[in-house]
């Protein structure tokens, strides 16, 4: 049978092309030597704040060259790629920003390098970041920026009918009856099925003085077993007496925060992004705006769930000792100050909250400095997803009215005890 | 037919397609069966290791699997059925019209030719209870009082399913449709001459030879719809009993990174499903008489 000519001369083409492709694929990866490259992966920035203090390093270091990775938005997404780097041990991330939920987790899989003796001055950060850097007493990563659960509410409104700033549940659902508008809801927070629903379930938990821990529920269950089911029970009572709406079991961040501002609730828990908006333009509510922290039961402690962003070191960094003095400079007063006041993100050092600059840019960081010295964590474990939605499941379906409370808080503390064990 | 070197010619065309099939198709099913016998876990590497049917102890045990389970049949059955129903009603209706018939068709097809979590964010807007349309137009009805959460406790499964029906429904539609065009005219020519009425020529005629059509629908969407994951994961992630098998196989495998547990589970979902083929192809030969003279 005759080859076609025009066979062999389309092979060899596609030969000869496909090996062009492969040494100029491959001769891009050689490196200059003299440099040493450092990645950083992290979020998305969209202020530009960190994207100019990495210039501003590389200018200042000229052996080292910092380059930003952006991982997505999402924090699931971004916490399912770095499973992927780590467990394929890549070596072209040196350093990676990290959700205050992720420490345990990372820590045990041994993903994530403690940092060495002296690294950080323990006491210069707030205490909640500090608490979610640590895992089993070993600091494994730096605090960046923090987050916590905050109770915003209408000054107007409040002011109107007389009433003080509600610092107890009482308080709170007896303001709500008198100042709820027609046809809106009282308290919002967010309630849907998702990991959301753990900062707001804890601190509706750590307000009556109950807790998660694995200690409390170790030395304690019956009592930890009842504090849960009772939690469970008031916040249902909050939806059944018409205080928060039966549609709050299907909220997330932002649809609570656009029932506020758009003025239709007197309250809401959220997190301090929602200042911007409520006092932002185009808000129905701007200049009426208060925050404070989140009511407690009689005779107890207000406590906010931490979130935030911790940075850590790879364990398979090839330029560990680089990568450390970047750490260094990107968690120092400095940079976390250029961040506070082009990006808002709340800073993670006590004296920056102090500082005059950020101060002026943003006033209202006095009122949440007061928050977050009342913050604790989410349990930390190194299966926090499974503890994660455990909680959730349970702790959804009781408030649904799918199962019973004590059903529920019997499943949350045996099934947390399992997991705190393994 | 074929000399022998054009069949070793053929073979060696074939090859890379089979061999590229057998990699991607066969390897991924075998290395889950494999895997499904070991503790493997992503993050605990000093954990991993063969523990033979322990997974599979674990999942008989595990209640979580069997509400999934219990709640995908449940969407399979309803939301099947509702499909077949209204898919042969859609195709009788094309089938009659004469003018227009290409603009109706276009119309019917769209819903199966959107992206399904395109479809699923729209619906998600759509029943959203303080801004959605279906509240508003209620409310400005005066038919009811305070907001409806369709995607909240007690309504979600519902509303799953109308969303997934929306979207599938024409694909039914097109299969019973081909199925409609196949029946002969004299069938309905002598029929009528026997003076059959509408609903008789319904049962007798149309019915009994458009079940080959329904057998290879039914199947599809059955398979399809008990391993549903994009409706339900944008609509409500799972909440208010509305989680499915799929679900829970993605939680499983990728939120806790336990690649043998998860892997189990997905063997046993592939069997599921294969046995309920084998099933309903059983229950569709056996149904299938011969059309009455």
């Amino acid at each position: 049978m005759k080859r076609p000519r025009t066979a062999t001369g389309l092979g060899t083409a596609l030969m000869l092309g496909s090996l062009t492709l492969a040494l100029v694929t491959t001769s891009g990866c050689s490196q200059d030597d003299s440099i040493t490259r450092i990645v950083f992966a992290a979020g998305q920035d969209p202020s530009g704040a960190t994207a100019t203090l990495i210039e501003e390093y590389n200018a200042s270091h000229p052996g080292v060259e910092v380059s930003f990775q952006v991982m997505p938005a999402n924090t699931d997404t971004q916490h399912d790629a770095y499973v992927t780097y780590l467990s394929a041990r890549e070596t072209s991330i040196d350093i990676y920003s990290m959700d205050v939920i992720w420490t345990a987790e990372f820590a045990r899989a041994g993903w994530i390098v403690p940092l060495p003796e002296g690294f950080i001055d323990p006491d210069a950060f707030l205490p909640g970041p500090m608490e979610s850097v640590t895992w089993r007493g070993t600091r494994y990563a730096v605090p960046w920026f923090t987050d916590a659960g905050l109770l915003y509410y209408r000054t107007d409104l409040l002011a109107e009918a007389g009433l003080a700033v509600p610092e107890t549940w009482d308080e709170l659902t007896a303001a709500c009856e008198a100042v709820t508008p027609e046809g809106g809801a009282g308290f919002v927070w967010q309630g849907a099925r998702y990991e959301g629903l753990i900062c707001n379930f804890l601190e509706f938990l750590w307000g009556r003085g109950g807790s998660l821990d694995a200690e409390h529920l170790a030395s304690s269950p019956e009592a930890a077993t009842a504090e849960i089911r009772e939690t469970i029970v008031f916040i249902r009572s909050l939806i059944e007496t018409d205080v928060s709406p039966a549609s709050v079991l299907t909220y997330k961040e932002e649809d609570s925060r656009r029932i506020f501002t758009e003025g239709q609730a007197p309250f809401l828990r959220n997190w301090p992004y929602v200042w911007s908006f409520a006092e932002g333009e185009g808000s129905k509510i701007e200049g009426f705006t208060g925050i404070a922290p989140l009511p407690h039961a009689e005779g107890e402690t207000s406590y906010s769930t931490i979130g935030g962003w911790n940075i850590a070191l790879s364990a398979y960094s090839e330029h560990p000792d680089e990568a450390l003095e970047f750490i260094e400079f990107i968690t120092g007063e400095r940079a976390l100050k250029q961040r506070a006041i082009e990006g808002g993100y709340l800073p993670t050092r006590i004296a920056t909250y102090a500082d005059d600059d950020v101060l002026a840019a943003n006033p209202h960081y006095a009122n949440f400095f007061e928050v977050f010295r009342h913050t604790k964590s989410r349990p930390r474990s190194p299966h926090y997803p499974q503890l994660s939605d455990v909680v959730q499941d349970n702790v959804h379906r009781a408030l649904s009215g799918e199962i019973d409370p004590e059903t529920a808080a019997r499943a949350i503390v045996t099934d947390l005890t399992e997991l705190y064990a393994r | 037919m074929h000399e022998p070197r054009q069949k070793r010619l053929i073979m060696w065309l074939l090859a890379p397609s089979l061999v590229f099939v057998a990699v991607m198709g066969a390897f991924p099913v075998l290395s889950q069966f494999v895997l499904s016998f070991t503790e493997f876990n992503m993050k605990f590497a000093d954990e991993r290791g063969f523990v033979g049917l322990s997974n599979y102890m674990r999942l008989a045990g595990d209640s979580i699997f069997r509400q999934d389970l219990w709640q995908t049949f449940l969407f399979t059955v309803v939301s099947v059925g509702l499909e077949l129903v209204l898919g042969l009603a859609v195709a009788m209706l094309l089938n009659r019209v004469r003018r227009g018939r290409t603009a109706l068709n276009t119309a019917i097809i769209l819903p199966w030719a959107l992206p399904t979590v395109v479809a699923a964010t729209m619906w998600s807007l759509i029943f959203n209870d303080r801004v959605g349309l279906v509240n508003s137009i209620l409310g400005q009805l005066g038919a009811i009082q305070s907001p409806i959460v369709w995607l909240g406790p007690g309504l979600a499964m519902i509303t799953c399913i109308l969303a997934d029906v929306w979207k599938t429904t024409p694909f039914v539609a097109i299969i019973l449709l081909a199925g409609l065009k196949s029946v002969p005219d004299q069938y309905y020519e002598a029929a009528e001459l026997d003076g059959a009425g509408r609903w008789q020529v319904f049962r007798y005629v149309t019915l009994p030879l458009l079940k080959p059509f329904i057998a290879v629908a039914l199947l599809f969407r059955t398979m399809d719809a008990f391993r549903v994951f994009d409706v339900i994961w944008v609509l409500t992630g799972g909440a208010s009993r509305t989680e499915t098998l799929s679900i829970y196989i993605y939680k499983v495998l990728f939120r806790y990174s336990d690649m043998g547990y998860g892997s189990a589970m997905t063997v046993a979902l592939f069997a599921i499903v294969f046995l309920l083929s084998l099933v309903l192809i059983r229950f569709m030969r056996i149904s299938q008489e011969p059309v009455s003279e």
